[in-house]
């Protein structure tokens, strides 16, 4: 069979700039402070005036039940002094490529020339409980919060049935969970924006508290405060990357109405999806930005992203592969794992770490050989909502 | 769970909440939750599972008075009615259906 044309020279969405703020626990900054910071961050990025901008897509998840604010679109066009159209959008924890998604198609409609996108997530100002109750929302209210399921048991769920399922395939263990934990951790040591910019040990990740069995404290992404911004341009900007694809798919939203509980469908299908619309394969991909909300969401991606078959992810962290050394370099940024989480900046953050490494310009991070494709995915819930975004440089 | 503050929203949810139902179902998956949520607190560490009904319809539920180290893929289990928490916004107790062997 004929391998299918490639056809990444469509109609021109470039990232003509982003901005992104520290992720952490910020306790100087509010939300409408992040979302300011990361914007004039991203304007200054783009060359482009306000005054440019015709339309504002904004990220976040929670922001109602964890900062009593909602009408976030008007907030954060309001805080910026304009009277543009605010959309706030939310798919949870890929409520950030929902709006890349939307502000692309909005462009691509030629509606816009220039647009914001901005994803901001404020959450330590409320205390843990209220944190895991506002995530598990995510999930199915009715049949899994209510039963008393948290969004680590959901997926410690399918870390335990992802155990016992392919025991005589690749043998997957913590061990292997643990390794992509320090792996993100040893990558976001090079990113000063990250939350954690610091190495662990597999010890440490073995050894640490227990949140959900079988995952520990250190296979869970952190709690974090952070914006991420940037402006998509129907321009073909010079010196900046276009986003080449962006395809969404859905699922159940409850995990056990899933046919498979160890495989993520609405990432297979929106892989395929933004594979068929580029007529690219996985091998084509040369930098991988994946949604590793938990130390076994990012095995299940390398699969159902089809960079290893099914029951054999485990290899390419065992091997290496996925290393910033490796062939397919893997959450360069230090992944939602050490980067952080603030949930409606991440989708936003995985595209803007695309960018920085695809134009040469990611610092101490850049990888020796930029590579020529990047691919972005993004996860809402356990899998009820999945993005795939692929990248290139203009 | 603290926020669910409507008693409609209780009874609303009576007639596919409560019936007590039929037959054994079979475990599949769970996690032991050492974090919990708003108005599990005092619960924690509890066990929730995924278990398979006998015509293969799967449902998230907890499980109760079970040893962890006896927990198998394919473990029978029986529903028992108990609380799920108390004193909520609304000042109700919830009870409902876990599983147990």
């Amino acid at each position: 069979m004929n391998k299918p044309a490639i056809k990444t020279e469509g109609p021109y969405v470039s990232v003509a700039g982003v901005g992104i703020t520290k992720f952490g626990e910020l306790w100087g900054q509010d939300l409408r402070d992040l979302a300011v910071a990361a914007t004039k961050d991203a304007l200054l990025d783009s060359g482009l005036h306000l005054e440019q901008i015709e339309a504002i897509f904004v990220a976040n998840m929670n922001g109602g039940l964890f900062t009593g604010q909602e009408h976030i679109g008007a907030l954060v066009a309001a805080e910026l002094g304009v009277d543009l159209p605010a959309w706030h959008i939310e798919a949870a924890c890929a409520s950030g490529a929902a709006a890349v998604l939307l502000a692309r198609e909005s462009v691509l409609s030629g509606k816009y020339r220039n647009v914001l996108v901005v994803g901001a997530e404020k959450m330590t100002d409320v205390d843990a409980g209220l944190v895991t109750t506002g995530l598990a929302a995510a999930a199915d209210e009715e049949w899994e919060a209510y039963q008393g399921a948290t969004f680590p048991a959901l997926y410690a769920m399918i870390a335990r049935e992802y155990f016992r399922k392919y025991a005589k395939d690749s043998k997957p263990t913590r061990e292997d969970l643990a390794l992509i934990s320090v792996k993100n951790h040893r990558h976001g040591s090079l990113n000063p924006k990250a939350h954690f910019p610091r190495e662990i040990t597999v010890a440490d990740v073995l050894n640490a508290p227990m949140v959900a069995e079988p995952l520990g404290l250190l296979d869970c992404s952190p709690v974090s405060d952070g914006a991420a911004a940037i402006i998509l341009s129907a321009d073909n900007v010079r010196g900046a990357s276009r986003i080449i694809a962006c395809e969404q798919a859905g699922s159940n939203l409850a995990l056990h109405n899933r046919a498979e509980i160890t495989e993520l469908d609405a990432t297979v299908k929106a892989a395929a999806k933004a594979y068929s619309h580029t007529g690219l394969t996985p091998k084509d991909i040369g930098l991988v930005e994946l949604h590793d909300c938990f130390s076994i969401a990012e095995l299940l991606a390398y699969e159902d992203l089809g960079f290893a078959r099914k029951g054999y992810g485990a290899q390419l962290i065992r091997e290496g592969v996925v290393s910033r050394e490796g062939r397919l370099p893997v959450n360069t940024s230090g992944g939602l794992k050490a980067s952080g989480h603030p949930v409606g900046a991440t989708g936003i953050k995985q595209i803007i770490e695309l960018h920085l490494q695809l134009t040469g310009r990611a610092g101490d991070r850049q990888l020796d050989k930029a590579p020529v494709y990047g691919l972005a995915h993004n996860v809402g819930g356990s899998g009820a909502t999945a993005v795939v975004s692929i990248m290139k440089a203009n | 769970m603290s926020h669910k503050s409507s008693s409609a929203k209780i009874w609303r949810k009576f007639g596919s909440r409560y019936p007590y139902p039929e037959g054994q179902v079979k475990l599949i998956t769970w996690s032991v939750v050492h974090a919990a949520p708003l108005g599990l607190e005092d619960q924690v560490p509890y066990t929730v599972a995924i278990v398979e009904a006998e015509d293969g319809e799967r449902f998230t539920t907890q499980l109760v008075d079970i040893a962890s180290a006896k927990l198998k893929y394919g473990l029978k289990l029986r529903p028992t009615l108990r609380r799920y928490f108390t004193d909520g916004v609304e000042g109700l107790i919830h009870y409902g259906v876990k599983y147990t062997i």
